[in-house]
């Protein structure tokens, strides 16, 4: 029944936001000028050459490109003036007075000296001022984005859909994410490859973005596994998430690494060496029984507890 | 927050936007409604997918910078939202502003959790031993920022995040001698305020934020219907174990406050220097009760009970700061060299004040009926530092050539002092503990004609393992090849990496590899259809020495993967219509052995200038049959779904 009463109420919302998007469209539908009485048409100057002119296909593209908002610059229907383009491009009288054959002086971005043009807007506080840190050899800005032909449903100007991006030149990862049982959902719902790792390099960390207070992106969201806890558990605090976790995607539950539990956590409880951290069970715990075998049938608290020194809750 | 109030919500985004936008609307909205149908087991379905039937907006994308000179306030506004719904993720992103006067970040994410595994943790075994913990959970996450003055000397901000989770879920319980099943529920808000500034005056910039975390946790358990009998059917010293009831309510109340600083300066053309410093404290309180009767043993205090009664009252401490200090040095053009340190330090504490009070207590020997009040005071301590140094030399852009040699080491040190009620098995709970690891890398790569190949090494040697599975030598290669014919739309790529890690320690015996490797190749032949077909191999190995706990024998925990994915697609897109499928197989022959069948269909018709119905077709099928765990998690699912997708542009 709730669930039914929830169905009923988005029935509701998307029959609306279709009533109000149709008017909203409605809206916006030009009235057709009536034809105006025929008049001799007269004499204009003749307006000095725009670039959109030829490069029709990227004048359209612009429209809500973010450049437009460069100062100094507009973009708009009636005022599609050249100085978006030049605030990159350089001025180009050369190459428009050879229609085009001559590219000597227009700026063009290929290699990483282009990368390095775009350094010169994007740069100082955000993560690009790493750039150098991060991607390796061959890449550089347009590798990800496109100034003219942005994947529209993106947000800044990405050629593709993020993770599709990332997968393009990391395929194990993307192919993990998309086949493996257990994995994050991306691309579908908001989390994607950059909601943990910043694709524009930092220096530690392996471009993780790491949360304002030094943890692991995990926290970001799964904040009530963020302690801090009176009995932490060791591997949280020596480790991290990733000690018993494949965010990645994983052929095992809840996304561990290892397939039995008992094994998962054995590895490190033993102590067949004296000299590392991580105690050894009682000899109660028989794992050839089933009720052993998962460990964390008894120690629920698993990630810390405030309660009980052997996490039991 | 409900799907409707989203909807309304971004529908009056979109209708603030619209007397601004123009005669343009560039707009794309695909709205419609899912059925879903599985078979098999379908808390496996949802535990993995979980797509749901209902109404869902797919997508909504609205970005404009037009407002054709009818306002001065908002030069641009952009929004985009994905799958909200029906769930079980969505997003919505709002992003507006003016140059130079100010600028709105808003993001919204909405999380359903479910989690209810058939044979978790015991795959392979003979019998099938149902997962005991579930979660039916929904996570909402909202954050806004605003920032004042963008791009003067100085930007105020102010930023606002919350993240809520909460709803049922089921766990258990060790107590006396046997695990009882609990009923739970939870709430978590954690919300954080925080007010700070960006700066740039001449060659130095920066930033510094000061923010507020707070988060409030409350939990309520009870013991679940008809589970009062727990995991052991025998009884413990001729004593049936059972519960009648089980209450406990607890409350945690986290702050924290935290200081960030990012200051970066240039000195001359190729020198940047750069010095960050984080700071958080963050203080815990928990509150517990805890009223559960029974009949139960505990061979703790060494009696039968017939019930407790326990209060807890704990307080946990954690501080948290990092320095770093970075020189970026342009040697040459193309040429840059880096050199950086930091430093990290946590320290946590926590104290634990548990009163439990065992009701009707009779020792082993049937003596002495009387209530037994048990105190444990606990305090703990845990103190970890990290010093990083790194250095990296690049080169790019040499002729069609690039290349980079680093070096960088790490030294932890770890001290952990548990509380004597921590130890049970007396060793390797705590002590001092030191680790040093140096990582080497190098790679190059080469990039002419549409060609790209790039290889690259991570070589890291360390001294010692603080924990076992911590590796001495560790080496990472990888390889990529691509080429790119631009003129028939031909793409071809191929890449492969390893990693190998071990230590060779007695008693320890730790050896890994993992393996992948995989190819695509993508082309158009006519320009209406693309194809993409890629085929990939994965394989892990891991082996680990351990102490088996009920015989104190070795024995080796032995993982393996063997996963072999081939995935194909196409896509055909005519004027009047276009068509879009896939499928791929992943098949695991390791450790956890499934098959894994995924397909997709969908097709796009236009019915009116700008306005298109979208039919698609998904159908996920899991098997891990080859498990004897009688085929419980195996599962086919279908969802069918029918939406309409607006785009106004493209009436243009």
């Amino acid at each position: 029944m709730r669930r039914l009463k929830k169905t009923l109420r988005a029935a509701g919302g998307v029959a609306l936001l279709g009533v109000l998007s149709l008017g909203f469209a409605k809206g916006q539908t030009a009235p057709s000028p009536a034809p105006a009485p025929e008049k001799p048409a007269p004499e204009k100057k003749e307006a000095p050459p725009l670039c959109v002119d030829c490069h029709e296909d990227e004048g359209k593209s612009f429209r809500g490109n973010a450049h437009t908002r460069i100062p100094g610059v507009s973009w708009g229907k009636s005022n599609a003036d050249n100085k978006a383009c030049e605030s990159c491009h350089d001025s180009g009288a050369k190459h428009m007075e050879s229609s085009g054959e001559d590219n000597s002086d227009i700026r063009v971005f290929h290699g990483l000296p282009g990368a390095d043009f775009c350094l010169t807007c994007h740069t100082s506080l955000s993560a690009h001022a790493s750039f150098k840190a991060g991607p390796p050899e061959g890449i550089n800005c347009l590798t990800c984005h496109s100034v003219h032909k942005s994947e529209p449903r993106t947000a800044h100007l990405l050629q593709n859909k993020p993770t599709a991006l990332c997968a393009s030149c990391h395929p194990p990862r993307g192919a993990a994410f998309h086949d493996k049982p257990f994995a994050h959902r991306l691309g579908r719902g908001g989390m994607e490859c950059t909601s943990c790792h910043d694709p524009h390099g930092l220096p530690e960390n392996h471009g993780l973005r790491l949360t304002r207070t030094g943890e692991l992106p995990c926290l970001s969201c799964h904040t009530e596994k963020r302690g801090p806890f009176v009995f932490e558990h060791g591997a949280s605090f020596v480790g991290n998430c990733l000690s018993c976790h494949e965010p990645h995607g994983s052929s095992n539950h809840k996304m561990l690494i290892r397939a039995r539990v008992d094994q998962l956590c054995l590895e490190c409880h033993s102590t067949l060496n004296l000299t590392t951290l991580g105690s050894q069970p009682p000899a109660t715990h028989n794992v050839t029984l089933p009720r052993w075998r998962n460990c964390t049938t008894c120690h629920t608290a698993i990630h810390g507890s405030n309660l009980s020194p052997r996490l039991f809750k | 927050m409900r799907t409707i109030y989203k909807l309304l919500l971004l529908q009056g985004v979109l209708l603030m936007a619209a007397p601004l936008s123009g005669q343009t609307v560039p707009l794309d909205v695909e709205v419609g409604f899912r059925v879903v149908r599985v078979s098999g087991n379908s808390d496996e379905y949802r535990t993995q997918i979980n797509e749901r039937p209902g109404f869902l907006l797919r997508n909504v994308t609205f970005a404009t910078s037009d407002f054709d000179g009818r306002t001065n306030l908002v030069d641009h506004l952009r929004v985009d939202g994905s799958d909200l719904g029906a769930g079980p993720a969505g997003a919505l992103r709002l992003e507006a502003g003016r140059a130079r006067l100010w600028s709105l970040r808003f993001s919204y994410r909405h999380a359903d959790f479910f989690s209810a595994l058939p044979d978790f943790a015991n795959p392979l075994f003979p019998t099938v031993i149902p997962g005991q913990h579930t979660i039916d959970r929904v996570r909402d996450l909202y954050d806004a920022e605003i920032e004042l003055l963008p791009g003067h000397v100085i930007t105020p901000l102010i930023g606002y995040t919350r993240n809520t989770y909460s709803g049922p879920g089921r766990t258990t319980y060790h107590v006396g001698n046997d695990e009882f099943r609990l009923a739970s529920n939870l709430d978590d808000v954690d919300q954080e305020v925080r007010v700070g500034a960006n700066f740039a005056a001449g060659p130095v910039s920066g930033r510094i934020v000061q923010g507020w975390r707070q988060f409030r946790e409350t939990e309520s358990l009870a013991l679940a219907p008809g589970e009062k009998n727990g995991n052991n059917p025998d009884p413990v010293l001729g004593l049936p174990q059972n519960l009648t009831n089980l209450n406990r309510q607890t409350s945690v109340k986290t702050n924290t406050p935290s200081t960030t600083a990012l200051v970066t300066g240039r000195i001359g053309p190729r020198l940047r220097l750069i010095g960050s410093y984080q700071r958080a404290s963050a203080e815990a309180d928990t509150n517990e009760t805890e009223t559960l009767a029974g009949s139960l043993v505990s061979f703790e205090i060494s009696r039968f009970f017939a019930g407790l009664t326990e209060t807890a009252s704990t307080r946990s401490k954690a501080t948290f700061w990092r320095g770093s200090g970075r020189a970026e040095l342009t040697v040459a053009d193309g040429v840059d060299f880096t050199v950086g340190f930091a430093r990290r330090h946590r320290y946590l504490d926590g104290f634990a004040l548990v009163s439990t009070l065992y009701l009707n207590t009779v020792t082993f020997a049937g003596a002495d009926p009387k209530d037994l009040l048990k105190l444990l005071q606990a305090q703990n301590a845990m103190d970890r530092i990290d010093n990083h140094f790194e250095t990296r030399l690049s080169a790019h852009g040499i002729g069609p050539w690039s290349a980079h040699v680093s070096w960088a080491e790490t030294r932890e040190d770890v001290v952990v002092t548990p509380d004597l009620s921590e130890i049970v098995v007396p060793g390797g709970q705590g002590g001092d503990f030191g680790r040093r690891v140096a990582e080497w890398s190098a790679g190059m790569g080469f990039t002419r004609s549409g060609f790209t190949f790039g290889a690259d090494w991570i070589g890291e040697r360390a001294n010692d393992p603080i924990v076992r599975t911590d590796f001495l030598d560790r080496d990472r290669y990888r390889l990529r090849l691509s080429w790119t014919d631009v003129p028939t739309h031909l793409r071809v790529s191929a890449t492969g990496a390893q990693i190998d890690a071990s230590n060779d320690r007695p008693g320890i015996g730790y050896d890994g590899r993992i393996r992948e490797y995989g190819g695509e190749i993508e082309l158009t032949p006519v320009k209406p259809l693309r194809a993409r077909f890629s085929a990939s191999k994965y394989q892990a190995d891991s082996r680990l020495l351990y102490r088996v706990p009920e015989d104190f024998t070795t024995a080796v925990s032995d993982h393996r993967e063997r996963g072999a994915s081939v995935q194909g697609d196409v896509t055909l897109t005519l004027k009047w219509f276009s068509l879009d499928g896939s499928y791929g197989r992943l098949q695991n022959k390791g450790s956890y052995p499934f098959t894994i069948d995924r397909a997709r269909a969908s097709a796009e018709i236009p019915v009116r200038a700008g306005v298109s119905l979208i039919a698609e077709w998904m159908r996920d099928k899991y098997n891990d049959a080859a498990q004897d765990t009688g085929n419980l998690a195996k599962f086919a699912a279908n969802r069918y779904g029918l939406y309409l997708r607006w785009q106004p542009r493209a009436t243009e």
